[in-house]
């Protein structure tokens, strides 16, 4: 093998804004294969807005990147090194050579009955076609309407155990929450998740950081079930929220819960002292709290979180630079930042994708506005909501 | 009451002093810090009391249990090792990739795990690259810091919980005291878990008792059906050779189907053996003497590639037993054992000798349905060279029907394991491939107090006196007129009576001409029992056999005096009846003792 090939990956990125799903796909795969140099491509990554025909597009990326087994998903607006594809923007694709790193990927369709179970056996499935290493990260793509997604992340960690690294991302569909899919090849994955096992001889690290700051008192959850939280120490999860909040119980209405909530979302109390970010997307007539994704289960504590577009934003150039000190050889950074994120960036959105690519350098970074991260690094849990991850590679 | 988190703006006028309000922010700060601190011990306990407050099967809550400990406490690696087999076995986990977790904990000296064990207290280790005791598996997954937690619930020790953190931030001494706590509470669930299974196994053992006492009726009685039939057909055969002259060429067929017929009968007999129905009357007997004379006996039956040794070595161990039964399960075992040596050669051993109790091998036991109960036992032990049987054979060779050979009905070791449960016995299996298979059986070891009795003398049989008068009492015409035929050929007048209250009749009728009685058990209106007991106190001193297609000990089970003094086992052959009859007659003039006639 070619020391220097093995030494550093090499990476690529494109993106386009055509409306026509062939001719996008075409455009942003040849740019991102064009700075290999004439060296085949590995892994592609694609991530999109939903609008398009997806089977044309993935086809239209294939005939570009030829045999490398292509991985991705529908977003919320996609981060191309530096630049930022709003909703219905385009396809951004990001094109590696293997470098010191053996890919394996597998896939799972229709897994919301038993994501523990999924989780295990993509894993497992992911891992045996990479083959044995010293070190790993596992890379997950799910569909972010699965349910609960950190069964799926401790089904993954079963099979992997801590030495692997875990990170990933929920898919989008630019938050109309009705359909959101994965990619795996030409496969377009209903209600599923995709894996890249990233075998590795050097430890691969998840950075994770989110910028939110604690208001009010913790609070213990009481009562919660399925994706709702329902009392807050003993009370109704509503009215103790909009307490937290300094409203009069009742007069946050259904309709505007959204825009509040999504400023200020609930943090998990770890053991440390952090938090774990859980974003309640909707307040029902009930007086309960449904909450995207992961729900605090009952016994645990909570807070209610704040954060301005500038503490925030701050976190994009840390994660990114954090990444890149922990892997100084690395040849691309990979990003995935919370949709809620740039909902409270709003017009100023497109900073974040430049202060990820300052950071970064001459090392292209690359992701997607999801709905759902994942990065477990400490205990069992790794799934997080309005909060930015990376890994560098 | 929430406190801005943004200082005032510029401008604002604040009626406090700007110091009140920083002064005001940092008692603010501190009190949500001593809060946080609070409710996070709080919330260690609060989550994992609602996951068991929960009904969740015990691998599903044991799993969530470990996930929240892993949340709670920051830990990479949370495993929970039963200890109750003596080694160290992964119940849940959590961190540990599952596809080697088994092995390679099974592999694990587990040092640390002991000694929380034997101590009862927490095993720290602050730096577990630097501690040689910390296992591999741990050691290969980067742990850096770890706790061994004893399990202990309330009825006993039952295992240990490890948690580790692949960071160097070790567990402190208030999460330790926080943990040993939530350990505890795992412990009651361990417990509660233990006594749901025995109460389970418990269920499972009556269900599996009141359906083998279901089958093991409907099989008696198909059985009882089949030896009166077998009588007919038997008796009917005999009476054809007698009519045949010598070198008739029909009388190889007779013998052929009497032959048949008594196969027939001895099918029905294991398949009772195989429920535990075929008790016979036991008695103390010395197995070193009843295992000498059944390995003499089949010894001419030894194919000449198997070499035979027998090891009696201690000459008395007294069992209470069936003989011809324990014949017949020495004989299963032994053809067993050398249709298992297709080789050119091999060996078959067979042992005698007594062992304790705690010396059983438990978990060699095959379908055993609780402890060895007695202090000791006598084992039998036929050991071959042979073949070798699979776990998965092992776990079949008692079914009935299951044969591995081309040969063979498949009922000989599921009678020897029916004989061996009617006899409060055990049995073990143990078989390597191509090594050799070794059966044990274990039986009661009978006290000092009881000794093999001593064989009575002989009596003289008393001569058949012709046109003798005798009742025969049977509620199936067929085996009547054949049984009646019989005796017409040795020589005696015969009455006969279709159920007890005929009988009774007949008998009050010829009271004192009737030499002795055949009476059948099973009858409709009045049985044998009534029936015996009705013509006793009209004639105490009649001679009796008591007939039955039943096995005699549950024909005898339970029932007192008056008790037949000869049972005669349907079906039964001409020579046979003629023996019964002998006994009956001088079991009278000796004075009435209970005494059977047996026909298999």
């Amino acid at each position: 093998m070619d020391p220097t090939r093995a030494a550093r990956i090499r990476a690529g990125t494109g993106l386009s804004t055509e409306t026509d799903s062939r001719k996008a796909g075409e455009q942003a795969a040849r740019a991102a294969v064009a700075p290999l140099g004439g060296e085949p491509p590995a892994l592609v990554m694609v991530f999109t807005t939903p609008r398009y025909e997806l089977p044309e597009l993935l086809a239209a990326i294939r005939a570009v990147t030829g045999e490398a087994t292509l991985v991705g998903a529908t977003g919320s607006g996609e981060i191309v090194q530096g630049q930022y594809l709003g909703f219905g923007g385009g396809v951004g694709v990001l094109a590696l050579t293997a470098g010191p790193y053996r890919f394996g990927v597998a896939s799972g369709s229709h897994i919301r009955a038993d994501l523990d179970g999924a989780g295990q056996a993509i894993a497992r499935a992911s891992r045996a076609a990479a083959g044995a290493s010293s070190h790993a990260a596992a890379l997950l793509l799910t569909d972010s309407m699965l349910g609960d997604l950190q069964q799926f992340v401790q089904g993954v960690y079963r099979v992997a155990g801590p030495r692997v690294s875990i990170v990933g991302a929920g898919a989008g569909d630019e938050q109309k929450f009705v359909r959101t899919v994965v990619f795996h090849n030409d496969t377009i994955v209903e209600e599923g998740a995709v894996v890249v096992w990233i075998a590795s001889e050097q430890p691969l690290t998840v950075v994770t950081q989110h910028g939110w700051q604690p208001i009010g008192i913790p609070m213990i959850v009481t009562r919660a079930a399925g994706t709702e939280i329902m009392e807050l120490g003993g009370r109704s999860a509503a009215e103790a929220y909009e307490e937290q909040l300094g409203i009069a119980p009742g007069q946050l209405s259904a309709e505007k819960f959204w825009s509040t909530s999504i400023s200020h979302p609930f943090g998990l109390i770890q053991p440390d002292g952090t938090t774990v970010i859980r974003v309640a997307r909707a307040k029902t007539p009930q007086g309960t709290l449904r909450i995207q994704g992961c729900v605090p289960p009952a016994g645990s504590a909570v807070q209610v979180m704040t954060g301005s577009t500038e503490s925030l934003m701050a976190v994009a150039g840390q994660v990114v630079s954090a990444a890149l000190r922990a892997h100084p050889q690395a040849g691309a950074v990979l990003t995935f930042s919370c949709a809620a994120r740039a909902m409270i960036f709003g017009a100023g959105v497109a900073e974040e994708p430049r202060r990820l690519q300052a950071a970064g350098g001459a090392v292209p970074t690359f992701g997607f506005y999801c709905c759902a991260e994942f990065a477990r690094t400490s205990g069992v849990l790794g799934t997080h909501n309005a909060t930015l991850t990376a890994l560098a590679l | 009451m929430p406190i801005p988190d943004q200082p005032p703006r510029a401008g604002a006028t604040p009626k406090a002093g700007r110091g009140e309000i920083d002064r005001l922010r940092v008692e603010h700060t501190a009190a949500v810090q001593a809060l946080q601190s609070a409710i996070r011990d709080t919330t260690r306990l609060t989550r994992l009391f609602a996951i068991l407050s929960e009904p969740a099967p015990l691998a599903q809550l044991l799993d969530r249990v470990l996930s929240t400990l892993s949340e709670l406490f920051l830990a990479d690696i949370v495993v929970l090792l039963d200890a109750s087999g003596g080694g160290f076995v992964p119940l849940a986990m959590i961190g540990v990739p599952a596809d080697s977790a088994h092995e390679a904990i099974r592999a694990a000296e587990n040092r640390h795990a002991a000694a929380a064990l034997r101590s009862g207290a927490p095993v720290l280790v602050p730096q577990a690259r630097a501690d040689p005791d910390v296992d591999a598996f741990l050691r290969d997954l980067d742990a850096e810091t770890i706790v061994w937690l004893p399990v202990t619930g309330d009825q006993a020790a039952r295992g240990v919980l490890v948690m580790a953190r692949c960071r160097p931030i070790p567990f402190a001494r208030a999460d330790v005291d926080l943990l040993r706590a939530m350990a505890y509470r795992v412990g009651l669930i361990l417990d509660r878990s233990h006594a749901e299974q025995e109460r389970q196994a418990l269920e499972s053992r009556m269900r599996q008792a009141e359906k083998a006492e279901s089958l093991g009726r409907m099989a008696s009685a198909i059985a009882h059906h089949f030896n009166n039939m077998l009588l007919v057909v038997l008796g009917s055969l005999d009476m054809v050779m007698q009519d045949l002259a010598a070198g008739h060429k029909s009388r190889d067929d007779v013998l052929r189907a009497r032959e048949a017929a008594r196969r027939a009968a001895k099918t029905s007999g294991l398949m009772l053996a195989y429920l535990g129905q075929g008790v016979g009357l036991r008695e103390p007997v010395n197995m070193t003497e009843v295992a000498r004379d059944a390995v003499e006996t089949l010894r001419a039956s030894l194919p000449a590639n198997v070499r035979l040794i027998v090891n009696l070595g201690e000459p008395e161990l007294t069992v209470v037993a069936n003989v011809p039964q324990i014949t017949e399960l020495l004989a299963n075992l032994l053809v067993n054992s050398w249709e298992a040596i297709d080789a050119e050669k091999g060996e078959v051993c067979v042992t005698v000798r007594a062992v304790p109790a705690a010396k059983i091998p438990v978990s060699q036991l095959v379908a055993a349905e609780g402890k060895p109960q007695a202090e000791a036992y006598v084992c039998l032990e036929v050991a071959d060279s042979g073949c070798g049987m699979t776990p998965e054979t092992i776990g079949k060779v008692f079914d009935p029907f299951f044969t591995t050979k081309f040969i063979g009905r498949g009922l000989g070791l599921p009678v020897v394991l029916g004989t061996v449960r009617a006899h409060d016995g055990f049995v073990s299996v143990q078989s390597q491939i191509g090594i050799g298979t070794t059966f044990r059986v274990f039986l009661p070891l009978a006290g000092p107090a009881l000794r093999p009795a001593a064989k009575p003398p002989a009596t003289a049989a008393p001569a058949v006196a012709p046109h003798e008068l005798v009742l025969l009492v049977d509620d199936e015409d067929i085996v009547r007129r054949m049984v009646e035929c019989a005796l017409d050929r040795f020589g005696y007048e015969v009455i006969t009576a279709a159920d007890g209250f005929e009988a009774v009749e007949q008998f009050a009728r010829q009271r004192d001409a009737i030499r002795f009685v055949i009476l059948d058990l099973t009858m409709p209106r009045m049985d044998g029992w009534a029936t015996l007991a009705a013509i006793r106190t009209v004639r105490p001193e009649i001679p009796v056999i008591m007939s039955s297609g039943y096995d005699e000990a549950q024909v005898l089970a339970g029932r007192q005096m008056p008790r037949p003094p000869v049972f005669l086992h349907k079906p039964y052959t001409f020579d046979e009846l003629r023996a019964a009859i002998q006994k009956a007659l001088a079991a009278a003039e000796a004075g009435a003792v209970a005494t059977t006639v047996e026909s298999r």
